[in-house]
C-alpha cells in the first residue's frame, strides 16, 4: 500500500483504530490456509515468539469509546476498570471468533483473572498466562523467564504444529528490532517537533502496529515519517508534557486529543509500552531466548508494571524522560481501578516534588465521556506552566 | 422479614488465654525495638516468616496492624491522610490506612497495650507478593519513608499446579535473602534453627486446620467471626510454640463443644460459607446479624489461608517456597472453583456469601463471574455484598441487612 501524505495515512490508521471487529487482521488470516491469529493484552509479551511460528500478533487494548458493554458488566462486578468488561463483551459477542489464542501477561490482578474466565469460557482456544518475573536476577528471575520463554515457544509450536526454530526467533528479534527503531524514531520526531506530529496521530499511528504485521507497520512508520517531516504546520505556544500511566487501558481519543487543544504537547507518553518495552536492539545472534531473556531483565522500560528495588532509582526512567525531552511538567492519567498506575504515582509525585517539576493527576476510563473538565484541568496546567515556570 | 430478637454471641474462653499471648506478643516486639536487643523485621502476612524468626528477627505483621486500624474503626480516618499524599481512594485500604497511621503517629497498639506507644521500628521490611503486588509497594513506601531496605520475594501467580519450575523460582528468592538478613544481624542463618521453625508453623497449621474444622460439626462450635480473632496467632506467631501451645488449647474447647452438641449460633438452621475478606470495622454487627436469623457463618476461604501442609523441616527453604505459592490467592480459577466447591461439600453449607471489598480485588473473587459459575454447577445459591475490608465508607449497613435477610429466607423458602 503505498501513502503520500500525512492525512492518507491517519485516514488508514484511524480505520483501523474503528474497526474493533479487525477486519485487516481476519483478511491477513483467510489469505493463506493454515494462518493463526494470537491476541495478546497489555503491557508486554514478547511478539517476536509468535511473529517466529507465523503466526499474527494481536494486540487487544479494550473496546475503546463507543463500544455498548452489555454482557460484559454481568460478568464483572463495579469495583474494577474497564477493559475486562469490554474485552470479555468483545469475545462473547463474536468479535475475536478468529483469534486462535490469547495472552495475558501479568500486569495486574485484573488481567491474571481474565485469563481464567477465559480458559473457562473458551476452552478449545490456547490461552496462556504470561507470568514475567519481577526479579530481575540472572540466576532467579532469569531462570524463570527463561522458562516461561520456552514454555511460551512449545505452547505455539503445538498450536502451529511445527517447531520454531532458533533461526526462526533471530529472524524474528530483527524484524522487532527494526520495527523497534522506527516506533523510536517517530517518538524523537515527535518530541522534537510536536506540532508536526500530534500525539492523536502518533497514537493512531502505534495503534495501527497492534494489528498490522510488524513488517507493514515499519514501513507505515516509515511513510508517516518522511510525510511529516515534509509537512507545514503552525507550531502553537503550547507546553510540553510527559503523560504517564496509560499502559492498559486507554484513554478514549478525545482525551488525547483535548490535552494538546487546551495547550499540551506530549513529548512522552507510556501507551502500548510493548512496542517501546525493550530500550535496545536485542542481539540477533546466539540463544534467541537466553537474549529475549536478557533484554526484558536488563535492557526493559522502568514503568508502573516493573518493581523498582533499589529506591535511589525509582522513577529515574520518569525522570530521565522529562531531561531527555525537554518536558515542563508531567501529566498522571491513570484507569479509574488501575492498581499498577495508582499504587506507582505516589512514589513519582514524590520525585517530582523534591525537583519541582510541575505535574497534575486525573482519571479516566476507555469509555469517559466528559472531555470539557480535562480540557480545563490541562488547560488550567498549561497556562500556570506558562506563566509561572522558571523555564 | 425475619423477626429481629435479643441475641447474644457466645464466648470462647480460650480468648483469654488468646488475649495474653498476643498481648506478650506485642510487648516483645515492643520491647525489641526499644531496646535494640534484637532486630525487628516488618513482614508481609504470608512471607518468610519462618526464615525471619529463625535469623532471631522479632517480626511485625502490617496486615495485622492495619486489620486492627479496620476492627477499631480508626483506619476511616486514617485513609484521608494516605490520599493527601497521592494514594488514590481505589487503592488497598489496608496500606492507605497503615500508611494514614503512620503519617499521623496514630496506632491501635498504644490504647491496647500499657507501654507500647509505637508500631515497632524495623530494621528490614520482607514481602511476599504471592498475596498481591500491593504489599511491595507499601513496604516501598516505608523502606523510603524510615531509610530501611525492602527486600522480598516476587512470586508467580494464577498457578494452576504447583510446579518445580516455580519452586525453584521462589525458593532461590527466599535463599538469596539470608546474606540481606545476616547482614543486619550480623548472625549466621542456622539451619537447625529454620529446620524448627518450619516444624513449628507446621505444627500450628496443622492445629489451625483442625480448628476450622470442627465447624464441619452440625451445630458448628466456632463462626467464621470468631475465627477472624483466633487466627491472630496462626498470623503473628507462626513458627513458635506459643502459637500451638494456644491452638491446643482452643481446638480442646471447640471439641467439648461438638461432644456437648454445643454451637456457635442457638438453634443453628443455614451454614453459610464467606468468600472474600472480612469487613474488619463491622465484625461485631455482621456476627450478630446472622445470629439473629439462625445462621452461622462457619468458613471461609480466608481463615483458611493460614494453612501451609507442605511446611517440610527436612526440606526447608523449598517447603517453604511450595507452601506460599499453595496459597489460594496465588492458584488460577480453575483451582479456586474446585477448592471452594470442596469446602460447600465438606462444611454441608446452603449458601455462599461473597464480599466484594472496593479496595480489595485479589481477595474478591465474585468479580470474575465466580458466584455464577459455582452457584450453576452446585446449586449452592450466593450473595454479594458490596464493602470494604478498612474504609467504611465503602458499607452500607441498610443494604447488607436487607441483603443477608432476603438472602436466608429465600435460602429457607428454598428448602
Amino acid at each position: 500500500m503505498e501513502f503520500k501524505s500525512v492525512k492518507e495515512i491517519v485516514d488508514f490508521c484511524q480505520e483501523l483504530f474503528d474497526d474493533i471487529g479487525f477486519a485487516r487482521a481476519r483478511e491477513w488470516k483467510a489469505a493463506q490456509p493454515g494462518r493463526k491469529v494470537i491476541g495478546y493484552m497489555p503491557v508486554y509479551v514478547p511478539r517476536e515468539i509468535i511473529h517466529a511460528a507465523g503466526m499474527l500478533p494481536l494486540g487487544i487494548l479494550g473496546g475503546g469509546a463507543d463500544m455498548e458493554v452489555i454482557h460484559g458488566d454481568a460478568y464483572y462486578q463495579s469495583y474494577i476498570c474497564r477493559i475486562p468488561r469490554s474485552t470479555i463483551e468483545m469475545a462473547v459477542t463474536g468479535k475475536l471468533d478468529f483469534v486462535d489464542g490469547m495472552v495475558f501477561p501479568s500486569i495486574c490482578d485484573v488481567i491474571r483473572n481474565l485469563s481464567g474466565i477465559w480458559m473457562l469460557l473458551f476452552k478449545d482456544r490456547y490461552v496462556r498466562y504470561f507470568d514475567a518475573p519481577q526479579n530481575f536476577k540472572d540466576d532467579i528471575g532469569g531462570v524463570f523467564y527463561s522458562n516461561e520463554l520456552r514454555e511460551f515457544r512449545e505452547g505455539l509450536e503445538k498450536l502451529a504444529g511445527r517447531e520454531i526454530t532458533d533461526e526462526n526467533l533471530r529472524n524474528s528479534i530483527a524484524v522487532f528490532n527494526e520495527n523497534r527503531r522506527w516506533v523510536n524514531k517517530v517518538y524523537d520526531f515527535r518530541a522534537a517537533f510536536p506540532w508536526k506530529a500530534p500525539s492523536a496521530e502518533v497514537y493512531l499511528l502505534m495503534r495501527a502496529g497492534m494489528v498490522l504485521p510488524v513488517e507493514e507497520h515499519t514501513r507505515l512508520m516509515q511513510a508517516y515519517l518522511s510525510a511529516a517531516e515534509a509537512g507545514k504546520r503552525r507550531m502553537r505556544d503550547n507546553c510540553r508534557v510527559v503523560l504517564t500511566g496509560v499502559f492498559c487501558e486507554q484513554p478514549p481519543l478525545n482525551l488525547i486529543r483535548s490535552l494538546e487543544i487546551s495547550g499540551c504537547y506530549i513529548v512522552d507518553d507510556d501507551f502500548m509500552l510493548v512496542n517501546r518495552w525493550l530500550l535496545g536492539d536485542v542481539p540477533a545472534d546466539g540463544d534467541p531466548i537466553g537474549n529475549l531473556s536478557r533484554a526484558f531483565l536488563h535492557h526493559s522500560a522502568q514503568t508502573a508494571a516493573k518493581y523498582e528495588p533499589d529506591m535511589a532509582e525509582k522513577g529515574r526512567y520518569l525522570l530521565d524522560a522529562i531531561r531527555a525531552r525537554s518536558a515542563d511538567g508531567v501529566i498522571f492519567a491513570a484507569p479509574s481501578f488501575c492498581d499498577p498506575a495508582l499504587l506507582d504515582q505516589p512514589m513519582m509525585i514524590s520525585r517530582l516534588e523534591a525537583l519541582k517539576i510541575p505535574y497534575i493527576t486525573m482519571q479516566y476510563a476507555e469509555n469517559s465521556g466528559q472531555m470539557q473538565p480535562i480540557r480545563e484541568q490541562s488547560g488550567t496546567f498549561a497556562d500556570s506552566i506558562k506563566l509561572w515556570s522558571a523555564s | 422479614m425475619a423477626e429481629e430478637k435479643k441475641t447474644t454471641r457466645k464466648k470462647i474462653q480460650a480468648a483469654d488465654t488468646m488475649n495474653r499471648i498476643m498481648a506478650d506478643y506485642f510487648h516483645d516486639l515492643n520491647d525489641a525495638a526499644v531496646n535494640g536487643k534484637r532486630k525487628v523485621a516488618w513482614c508481609t502476612s504470608v512471607g518468610p516468616a519462618e526464615l525471619l524468626r529463625a535469623m532471631g528477627y522479632a517480626v511485625h505483621f502490617p496486615e495485622n496492624h492495619a486489620a486492627m486500624l479496620g476492627a477499631t474503626r480508626m483506619s476511616t480516618d486514617l485513609i484521608p491522610a494516605a490520599n493527601a499524599i497521592g494514594y488514590s481512594p481505589d487503592i488497598c485500604s489496608y496500606l492507605t490506612a497503615d500508611i494514614g497511621a503512620c503519617l499521623k503517629g496514630i496506632t491501635p497498639l498504644s490504647k491496647a497495650y500499657k507501654g507500647i506507644e509505637s508500631v515497632p521500628k524495623p530494621d528490614v521490611l520482607v514481602y511476599n507478593t504471592n498475596q498481591c503486588r500491593d504489599v511491595q509497594d507499601w513496604m516501598a513506601w516505608y523502606s523510603r519513608k524510615l531509610g530501611v531496605p525492602s527486600v522480598g520475594v516476587t512470586s508467580p501467580r494464577n498457578v494452576n499446579e504447583v510446579t518445580d519450575a516455580h519452586i525453584d523460582d521462589v525458593s532461590r528468592q527466599i535463599e538469596a535473602l539470608v546474606p540481606t538478613l545476616e547482614g543486619i544481624t550480623g548472625n549466621r542463618l542456622d539451619i537447625d534453627r529454620l529446620r524448627e521453625a518450619v516444624s513449628l508453623s507446621r505444627e500450628c497449621t496443622e492445629l489451625w486446620k483442625k480448628v476450622l474444622e470442627t465447624a464441619t460439626a452440625v451445630p458448628a462450635p466456632l463462626t467464621f467471626f470468631d475465627g477472624t480473632i483466633h487466627m491472630g496467632p496462626a498470623v503473628v506467631l507462626r513458627g513458635t510454640r506459643q502459637a500451638i501451645g494456644y491452638y491446643e488449647v482452643l481446638l480442646a474447647e471447640l471439641e467439648q463443644r461438638i461432644r456437648d452438641g454445643v454451637g456457635a449460633v442457638d438453634d443453628e438452621t443455614c451454614r453459610i460459607y464467606w468468600e472474600g475478606m472480612p469487613i474488619w470495622g463491622r465484625l461485631r454487627q455482621h456476627s450478630e446479624l446472622f445470629l439473629q436469623l439462625k445462621t452461622s457463618v462457619l468458613a471461609s476461604t480466608y481463615c483458611s489461608s493460614w494453612i501451609f501442609q507442605a511446611f517440610d523441616a527436612r526440606d526447608p527453604f523449598r517447603s517453604m517456597a511450595k507452601a506460599y505459592l499453595e496459597l489460594f490467592i496465588v492458584r488460577s480459577d480453575a483451582y479456586k472453583e474446585t477448592y471452594i466447591k470442596g469446602m460447600l461439600e465438606k462444611f454441608r453449607i446452603d449458601g455462599i456469601v461473597y464480599h466484594d471489598a472496593k479496595t480489595c480485588p485479589y481477595n474478591s473473587n465474585n468479580r470474575y463471574g465466580m458466584p455464577q459459575r459455582l452457584e450453576a454447577e452446585t446449586g449452592v445459591p450466593a450473595l454479594v455484598i458490596s464493602g470494604d475490608l478498612n474504609d467504611l465508607r465503602c458499607v452500607s449497613d441498610e443494604q447488607t441487612k436487607t441483603n443477608v435477610e432476603a438472602f436466608i429466607e429465600q435460602i429457607m423458602e428454598g428448602r
